[in-house]
């Protein structure tokens, strides 16, 4: 009898559900910067350029 | 092409190329510009009792909430929060608390005011700077725990949203500043009047240690100058150390050389000296001209204010302080 190459149920995994893993992860990422974003850094008040 | 830039917030002025940390270890170098390592970012955030900072003629028996982040400008070899003091920000475990929500958490919390404290306040100038406009419009005050280890120029900006601060004094000798601290004496005292000037409250912490700063002589100066200079009414709090840090070999201050120093200071002319970090009588506030305790405390606890308005209530003597 010839054994299966791929592995059962959730853990076989096409070419679509690959990319869809990536998509969710990146709308996810998208979300939280959302909620989060990234603090513009803030600069100091006293200095000068010295040359 | 060169990116050089000078920092001008404390006396060190670094100067720093590109990509380069400050001494203070808060700021960085990127391309040119100079940025704040730690803004929003403090490593400590309690409320305290204002007892705590120290502050004994200020709004007494109040809670402060209080903000550090890591960094400071000296490296005082006997520091107390040297684990945080003297670490980089990212060595701490930092919170994310940009000025609104500092303002919004104090006010939550009841708290009258918002300390700046723990580390030096002048590594986190814009983030105390920012926290102070907004506290002052929404009517929390004020108040820093420094070195006063800083130029003038930040420290006026600054001082038009304090509303009082505690300087540690930690010697009045060049030599400790150097040896022990790092830094220097002279600019300090500048802080000093310059606080004075722009009408901030002050009061004045002494931390004496053994054998280092404890001559009586060189403490009857320092007060002599503090009465010259900033006022008779000025209250200082001598402090009673505890080995830390690179000081370990020296033993804890014996309460004989703080009540020695407190009847100094008070022979120099200062009116309010009190003993911190030991319970004793020293602790409380009494009336420069009666005698008579007007503010009692245990610790970092209010046990009774006899004050009524800003004067004694036995001989109408006018009490010196911030009390509403």
């Amino acid at each position: 009898m010839k054994e299966k190459d791929t592995a059962p149920g959730i853990f076989r995994m096409t070419r679509r559900d690959f990319l869809r893993f990536f998509a969710v992860g990146g709308l996810f990422g998208l979300a939280g910067r959302k909620i989060m974003p990234d603090r513009i850094p803030r600069k100091a008040m006293f200095w000068r350029k010295v040359k | 092409m060169k990116k050089k830039v000078q920092c001008d917030l404390c006396p060190t002025e670094c100067v720093l190329e590109e990509y380069q940390v400050g001494g203070c270890r808060t700021r960085i170098n990127r391309g040119g510009v100079l940025y704040s390592l730690v803004y929003g970012k403090p490593c400590a955030v309690a409320v305290d009792p204002i007892e705590k900072k120290p502050f004994f003629h200020f709004l007494p028996g109040t809670t402060a909430f209080s903000i550090a982040t890591a960094g400071c400008v000296l490296g005082c070899k006997f520091c107390q929060n040297w684990q945080i003091s003297q670490a980089r920000p990212e060595e701490t475990d930092n919170y994310d608390l940009p000025p609104d929500e500092v303002v919004r958490r104090a006010m939550f919390y009841s708290c009258r005011s918002i300390t700046y404290t723990y580390t030096e306040p002048t590594v986190f100038f814009e983030y105390m700077y920012d926290t102070a406009q907004i506290a002052r419009d929404r009517k929390v005050k004020n108040t820093m725990h420094t070195c006063g280890y800083i130029k003038e120029r930040p420290l006026r900006e600054v001082s038009k949203y304090m509303d009082a601060a505690d300087v540690d004094l930690k010697a009045f000798s060049e030599d400790f500043y150097s040896r022990i601290c790092g830094g220097r004496l002279r600019p300090v005292l500048d802080s000093l009047t310059v606080l004075k000037d722009e009408g901030v409250w002050i009061e004045i912490t002494n931390l004496v240690i053994p054998t280092l700063n404890d001559d009586m002589k060189t403490i009857k100066e320092m007060c002599r100058w503090i009465v010259k200079n900033l006022g008779a009414d000025v209250p200082l709090h001598l402090s009673r150390f505890f080995p830390h840090y690179r000081l370990n070999n020296l033993p804890p201050t014996p309460p004989e050389t703080l009540q020695d120093a407190r009847k100094t200071a008070m022979e120099a002319g200062l009116k309010y000296v009190y003993i911190g970090n030991v319970r004793s009588d020293a602790e409380n506030t009494c009336c420069p001209k009666c005698r008579r305790i007007l503010i009692g405390r245990a610790g970092y606890a209010v046990t009774q204010n006899a004050l009524s308005g800003a004067r004694c209530p036995f001989c109408g003597t006018a009490i010196a302080g911030i009390w509403n």
